[in-house]
């Protein structure tokens, strides 16, 4: 395999995850903070609370899902 | 499944109202409703057929709720006084004393409460009292003490004089002029017979003494109290002994308080281990006479009669029927009432899937109960849980341990609740784990297999074991695959839904979903696989028609959200097989790392940090996106929530864990 080749795929599969998990992060921390705040007025939301949180994990799986892809087809 | 409930009325003649109750109360099946002409707004259909008014105590229920609040009252103060055993013994005698003393009426219970509070009540409180008082000296000591010692070098300069008083005080550094200005005051107001001496005491305080002659003692104190200058008093015990003599008498306090203490709470030990078990019994079924008594507000009554109204799961109405008519002749009837439409969302809910679900039922409930007459996704929800739980970790090693550790913890918290739950869950995702590690051939990732102490053999034409880092695409592709079989099982029951709710745009909306699903996955399978062109058309027209009935249901811009929606949910299900992955490279880092390092120790200790780590993600992280799984993608497609918990009128048998 040519070196920019292996360059191209290390560099696609960096930014699938990077981005999915930049994005992951922002809508995370939106959500954090939310359900801080509501945890705090009622603690029991705290288990409804958790599986909202992870909702934008689909984000960075995904990413990591398409960089597996990458690694592994192209 | 959901129990099934009837809902039923109990008419009877007033005379049998007490013990009727307490029929009730023992059975503890019954979901109790207001059954009097007020409660229009919790059984709106009962609205027309109400002649009854709410019940209200005659006047032997007055006396006894009197009498059952004032015990509780006293019996509720002794018990919080009194230690409570630990040992299981102990909790077996009090549901000895409590099945014992249930069974006899209410006058005997108020006997042998009174009996037990004659007993044990003024020593209970004066052992308690003498308790806080001793605890509330020692702390006093410790403070006064501290204070005393920060004056004890000025005091050695102020000896006692006859005819003089001393009184200290404490400054703050802050208005360290003050003690100056004292000083001038207080020989005008004496005439020049008094003495201040002052030193500095740690960090921002000052203390003072003041000698003056005692009969000026009302105009210093005075201009003490003008001055808001704050007096250092003793407890009252010592406030008239000099300060050296207090000082002494707080050290010996100090050294005997805790002797005395210890020995108070032994005593308060050995009448907590002879009496506690009596009490809380006696407590206990004084308690439940209170709730019978505070029950009689949701009943209905006519002139001669009362009625009662609640819901009743329906293998449970013979035998309140039978019980009944055994103790009343006939003179207490129960009548069951026809379910109308409006009542639908008041039935209550009670799950039953046998011990192996029960704690899914609880996460369940923890979610969102289902509405009654919809489907109880508990076992569903368990065994997907379980498989995809398996799917993700899929480490043997792994396995041993959440399933060694669940067992743990199943057999040290016998008491507590929640503990039973999660054990109950983690076991078997132990065992599900364990049985996907041998498919994947990992143990604590690939620890076996670079060892070569795996077996390469082949299990029903298939390969084994599947290393699913090697096998990237498959695996995505079967994930995808399992997330629309799981989909497609939820929208067949969701077209069930709809069609027994008789929500034809929900029926529409899923029906529709089904339909593109099975199209989609038609028109990729002929594609890929090249099957014979028929089924393509075939595809395109169920397709088409799954889009018809989208497009009913919520218009063309719903239609788009929900084909998105419908792709996002199969793709979803990916994070199985990226998860999965995810935790077996990071368990083969650890053992590549291990390998690297030329010192044994070295390396087995980054592999144990790094399998560690793995394996406490490995528990949180798949458990939670299974449950995600399960209630976000697989629930939207039929899941109708909205149900009452049945909460039965019953006795409380067992005595809660501390």
């Amino acid at each position: 395999m040519e070196g920019l080749e292996i360059l191209g795929k290390a560099l696609g599969m960096g930014l699938a995850i990077g981005l999915g998990a930049i994005g992951t992060g922002i809508a995370q921390g939106g959500i954090g903070a939310a359900a801080a705040g509501a945890i705090a007025e009622k603690p029991e939301l705290m288990g409804r609370m958790l599986f909202i949180l992870v909702i934008p994990e689909l984000l960075v799986i995904l990413g990591f899902a398409m960089a597996l892809i990458i690694f592994s087809v192209l | 499944m959901i129990l099934p409930m009837t809902k039923v009325q109990v008419i009877g003649d007033k005379r049998h109202l007490y013990p009727t109750i307490t029929l009730l109360h023992d059975l503890g099946v019954v979901h109790l409703e207001d059954a009097h002409g007020d409660a229009i707004s919790a059984s709106p259909s009962d609205a027309d057929r109400d002649l009854t008014t709410r019940m209200t105590l005659d006047s032997v229920g007055e006396e006894k709720k009197r009498i059952s609040d004032e015990q509780l009252l006293r019996l509720n103060a002794v018990l919080s006084g009194l230690p409570r055993p630990e040992d299981d013994a102990h909790s077996s005698e009090r549901d000895r004393l409590y099945a014992d003393i249930s069974k006899s009426d209410f006058s005997a219970a108020v006997e042998t409460s009174s009996g037990v509070l004659d007993e044990i009540e003024t020593k209970a409180r004066t052992l308690a009292n003498e308790r806080s008082n001793l605890t509330k000296e020692l702390a006093s000591a410790e403070k006064y003490e501290a204070i005393l010692e920060q004056f004890h070098p000025l005091l050695a300069e102020s000896a006692p004089i006859q005819g003089y008083e001393t009184i200290a005080l404490l400054i703050d550094r802050r208005h360290e002029e003050l003690v100056a200005l004292l000083e001038s005051e207080v020989a005008e107001v004496t005439g020049n017979r008094s003495y201040v001496t002052s030193a500095d005491i740690g960090e921002d305080s000052t203390a003072a003494i003041i000698m003056f002659a005692s009969d000026a003692a009302e105009a210093v104190r005075r201009l003490l109290w003008e001055e808001k200058v704050n007096e250092v008093r003793l407890p009252e015990s010592i406030a008239e002994t000099p300060f050296e003599q207090a000082l002494s008498e707080l050290h010996v306090r100090k050294q005997k308080i805790p002797y005395q203490l210890e020995e108070v709470e032994k005593q308060l030990d050995e009448l907590g281990s002879e009496w506690w078990p009596r009490v809380r019994a006696v407590r206990d079924v004084l308690l439940d006479h209170s709730e019978e008594l505070k029950r009689i507000g949701q009943f209905g009554e006519t002139d001669y009669t009362f009625v009662v109204r609640g819901w009743i799961p329906d293998r449970e109405l013979d035998e309140l029927q039978k019980l009944l008519a055994k103790h009343f002749n006939g003179e207490v009837m129960t009548e069951t009432l026809e379910v109308k439409e409006l009542d639908i969302d008041n039935v209550p809910v009670a799950l039953e899937n046998g011990s192996f679900f029960k704690p899914y039922e609880f996460l369940l409930s923890s979610f969102n109960l289902p509405r009654y007459g919809a489907i109880d996704p508990t076992i569903m929800l368990g065994v997907f849980f379980l498989l995809f739980f398996g799917l993700i970790v899929g480490d043997a090693g792994y396995g041993i341990i959440i399933l060694g550790a669940s067992l743990y913890l199943r057999r040290r918290f016998k008491e507590i609740e929640i503990a039973q739950m999660a054990s109950g869950i983690f076991m078997w995702a132990g065992v599900s784990t364990i049985i996907f590690g041998i498919i994947y051939g990992e143990f604590f990732g690939d620890l076996l297999l670079r060892l070569h102490l795996i077996p390469h053999f082949e299990l029903f034409g298939l390969g084994l074991p599947l290393e699913r880092t090697e096998l990237i695409m498959p695996i995505l592709i079967v994930t995808a695959a399992i997330g629309a079989i799981h989909l497609l099982f939820g929208l067949v029951m969701g077209v069930v839904m709809g069609l027994r709710f008789k929500a034809y745009k929900h029926l529409a909306e899923r029906a529709g979903m089904l339909l593109a699903l099975i199209a989609g996955a038609l028109l990729i399978l002929t594609t890929v696989l090249g099957w014979p062109p028929f089924l393509m058309t075939i595809g395109w027209v169920v397709l088409a028609l799954g889009l018809a009935a989208l497009a009913y249901s919520g218009g063309p811009v719903m239609l788009i959200m929900h084909v998105i929606d419908l792709i996002r949910n199969v793709a979803s299900y990916t994070r199985l097989m990226a998860l999965g992955l995810a935790g077996a490279f990071l368990a083969n880092v650890a053992n590549e790392l291990a390998g690297m390092t030329s010192i044994a120790i070295l390396g087995g200790l980054i592999a144990l940090s790094l399998h560690t780590l793995n394996l406490v993600i490995a528990v949180f992280s798949p458990a939670l996106h299974s449950l995600r799984l399960n209630f976000l993608e697989f629930f939207s497609t039929f899941y109708e929530s909205g149900g009452r918990e049945y909460k039965p009128f019953q006795r409380s048998e067992k005595v809660e864990s501390t």
